[in-house]
């Protein structure tokens, strides 16, 4: 059903979705992904994160930490307790920036932390290794399935 | 020898016996005051009477005269032995010292002397006769010079030694009254004897009393030893050991009256005994009406009071106890204070000095507590405006790459450089930040160290590569001299990583068209391996005013010369404290227009625990 599986070559474009409350910065970022070949899928809050999340199934999730209604540690922990959307990588992006707000952040499920303002060759570094990851590890759960 | 049996003799003989066994029953008891001389009254006593008995039943004068002359060693001694007495039972034995047992004893001696020398001088009987037609024999004689010498100076002695235990009797009348009555009978015996042998009264005009009277005496003291056993005479020691006591002892009477007062108390209230016995305690210590006031009514307490005010407050132990007599009846109250002033002061000063302590700690603990909350208030504060900033930048820095993506495809080139701008003053701010939040951390002393082994060459090709741009920008060159042998360091990397980017960055920023060049060296000092990174510029040079707060945070952000640069400001001091706490230092030598010399030197091995400075 996963169409985005199939990609490897680029032939099906990878869903993204941005969770992210400020307007700029989400602009921003969906605009950026979409150069680099995304599918942008968006969520303005917490809890619209989760509905999309479960609703859409994303490839990946590019989650702000500090979003209105539910935090990003929250829906991260949340994400990650639901069979449906455990697989999702989740690349938390935050201005929290102390090392303890990113051991938080792992913690709470998210599979990378980068911080505000965004390096974006080491993130988009690190969606292609996490999608490459998730892929090795569909395969795999495929193959049981078979 | 020619004697006769008279009923006199008898009674004498018999009065002779007993005086002899309270002789010997105070010789048995001869430790306890007063004993020792009740028992040579006891043995004079019963030599004047059995002499005298022996006396009254002679029928020849030469007879009569040996019995007189030994009577008399009785009648000499008695009066002095009854001064010792009553000297010992009233506690004032100390009185008799040496010289003055030598002048008692030497009138009774000399008169021994005279009496039994009579003969040659009769200067104690002028005449002597004999009487034997009655129912005894009588001694008639006519005295001579020294009778009256003798007379006088026993009648001195009675009177004396009656004066004393009747002093003694009136002070501790009211406490021990069945043992007084007894005291005073013994006293007004003799003195009653001799009034009526010498008026004339007595039925046995013939007849001497005065052994009667004195052996009425020896047996009441004697008959009050038996009666009262040792109780007779144990308030002469208790007085003795009262008087001797440090503790102030006071004793009233069932209507508040003293009736006793030791020295020390007499000591405290200054004044003799003789103006404090008798009187109401409460006139006594007037000084301390107040306390006196408290305790009026009180029969039983222990307590602790103050006297007096400032340094010469005095403190006492106050203890108040009823006396019962036999009969549980209520006699009055037994004050005993002891001074604890001593003691009280030492406790005084132990309470304020653990005030203090307490005082002080509390201030400590409270100080911490403010510094803590104002380190955590500012960590807080600076986090949070790290956080705040950092959303929009991320945009602005975003929006930059965006623009540049779009102009790279459609090859603007003009506008290449001001976005690049842009993008190069968000990222200073952003400089700025990291700095201001690392320095939070440090003064927050919450850094910690995360020793690996890590090569030293990756290290410098990392910090070269993150310098390179600004180097091109300000058209200078960087040499990078470091043996590609220089091996491995045991310390925090990213620390290492961040003090290198500091300072070569400062360099590379503060120096156009120059030369920077980073010389990495591993040396031995003092035993130790260390790896020094000598970072050395062409620029401008510092100011020699300045070099003394070049590593102290902020210092950068009040200097108007360095304020509009883009700033290093806090990253030396952030340095200086990661060169600290790996066991290294930071060092700078500037020449102003010549150029600066920064020397970070750092264990090869972080040594464990590294006590942190500043």
């Amino acid at each position: 059903m996963d169409t985005s599986t199939q990609s490897g070559d680029g032939a099906v474009s990878m869903r993204i979705l941005i969770a992210e409350d400020d307007a700029m910065n989400r602009d921003m970022l969906m605009r950026r992904m979409q150069w680099e070949g995304f599918t942008i899928l968006i969520a303005a809050d917490g809890i619209e994160a989760v509905h999309v999340a479960r609703a859409q199934r994303p490839d990946l999730i590019l989650l702000d930490m500090g979003l209105p209604k539910r935090s990003g540690w929250e829906v991260a922990a949340q994400l990650k307790q639901d069979d449906a959307t455990r697989n999702i990588p989740i690349i938390a992006l935050s201005a929290y920036v102390l090392p303890e707000d990113q051991v938080r952040g792992l913690e709470a499920g998210c599979d990378a932390y980068e911080v505000k303002p965004i390096e974006f060759d080491r993130l988009i570094r690190s969606i292609h290794h996490l999608l490459a990851a998730r892929s090795r590890g569909n395969a795999g759960s495929d193959t049981d399935n078979v | 020898m020619s004697l006769r049996f008279t009923p006199y003799a008898a009674t004498l003989i018999a009065l002779g016996v007993i005086a002899l066994t309270v002789a010997w029953y105070a010789w048995r008891r001869r430790t306890i005051p007063g004993a020792l001389p009740l028992s040579a009254l006891g043995m004079s006593m019963s030599v004047w009477l059995f002499s005298y008995a022996l006396e009254l039943s002679s029928l020849d004068l030469p007879v009569a005269l040996v019995w007189v002359r030994i009577e008399y060693l009785g009648i000499v001694s008695v009066p002095v032995i009854w001064v010792w007495f009553a000297v010992e039972y009233s506690g004032a034995a100390s009185w008799l010292d040496r010289r003055r047992i030598a002048l008692l004893v030497l009138v009774p001696l000399v008169t021994v002397a005279i009496i039994w020398t009579n003969d040659v001088h009769r200067l104690f009987w002028r005449s002597v006769t004999l009487e034997t037609d009655g129912p005894f024999t009588v001694f008639n004689s006519t005295y001579g010079a020294w009778f009256w010498v003798h007379a006088v100076y026993s009648y001195l002695c009675l009177l004396g030694g009656a004066y004393l235990l009747v002093q003694f009797v009136v002070r501790s009348s009211r406490l021990f009254r069945g043992q007084a009555g007894l005291l005073l009978i013994a006293v007004a015996a003799p003195w009653l004897g001799n009034a009526l042998y010498l008026s004339g009264l007595s039925p046995w005009d013939r007849l001497d009393l005065t052994p009667f009277a004195f052996a009425i005496t020896l047996m009441t003291i004697g008959w009050s030893m038996l009666h009262f056993s040792l109780f007779r005479i144990i308030p002469v020691a208790r007085d003795m050991a009262l008087q001797s006591m440090r503790d102030g002892v006071m004793v009233l009477d069932d209507r508040g009256v003293v009736v006793d007062v030791n020295r020390a108390a007499q000591g405290l209230i200054g004044r003799p005994g003789n103006r404090i016995i008798g009187r109401p305690a409460g006139d006594v210590l007037a000084p301390w009406a107040d306390t006196i006031r408290r305790y009026r009514d009180i029969t039983e307490l222990t307590d602790e009071i103050g006297i007096g005010e400032g340094p010469e407050q005095r403190w006492y132990d106050v203890r108040i106890s009823p006396i019962y007599d036999e009969r549980r009846v209520f006699r009055g109250r037994l004050i005993v204070w002891r001074d604890i002033s001593e003691q009280h002061r030492a406790r005084e000063e132990l309470r304020r000095n653990n005030e203090q302590l307490l005082a002080a700690q509390q201030a400590l603990v409270e100080a911490r507590d403010i510094a803590e909350a104002g380190s955590r208030a500012r960590s807080a504060f600076l986090a949070h405006v790290s956080h705040e900033l950092r959303t929009p930048l991320t945009s602005i820095l975003g929006y930059c790459q965006l623009l540049q993506i779009g102009l790279d495809r459609q090859s603007y080139d003009e506008t290449r450089a001001d976005l690049d701008a842009i993008r190069s003053s968000a990222s200073h701010l952003l400089e700025l930040i990291d700095n201001v939040l690392h320095i939070t951390i440090i003064e927050a002393g919450r850094t910690d160290l995360h020793v690996v082994s890590f090569a030293v060459g990756e290290i410098i090709h990392d910090v070269a590569c993150v310098v390179q741009p600004l180097v091109v920008r300000n058209r200078n060159t960087l040499r990078i001299e470091c043996d590609p042998a220089i091996g491995m360091m045991c310390a925090d990397p990213a620390k290492v990583r961040q003090i290198l980017l500091h300072v070569l960055g400062n360099a590379v920023k503060f120096t156009n068209d120059g030369i920077v060049t980073l010389v990495v060296t591993r040396e031995t000092i003092d035993n130790r391996q260390w790896m020094l990174f000598r970072v050395t510029d062409t620029g401008p040079g510092i100011p020699a005013e300045r070099v003394p707060h070049l590593f102290t945070p902020f210092a950068i952000a009040n200097d108007p010369i360095v304020r509009g640069n883009k700033g290093a400001g806090l990253g030396l001091a952030i340095s200086h404290h990661y060169c600290q706490l790996m066991g290294g230092d930071i060092t700078v030598a500037s020449v102003n227009g010549k150029g600066t010399t920064f020397v970070v030197r750092l264990p090869v091995t972080t040594p464990m625990a590294t006590p942190v400075a500043g």
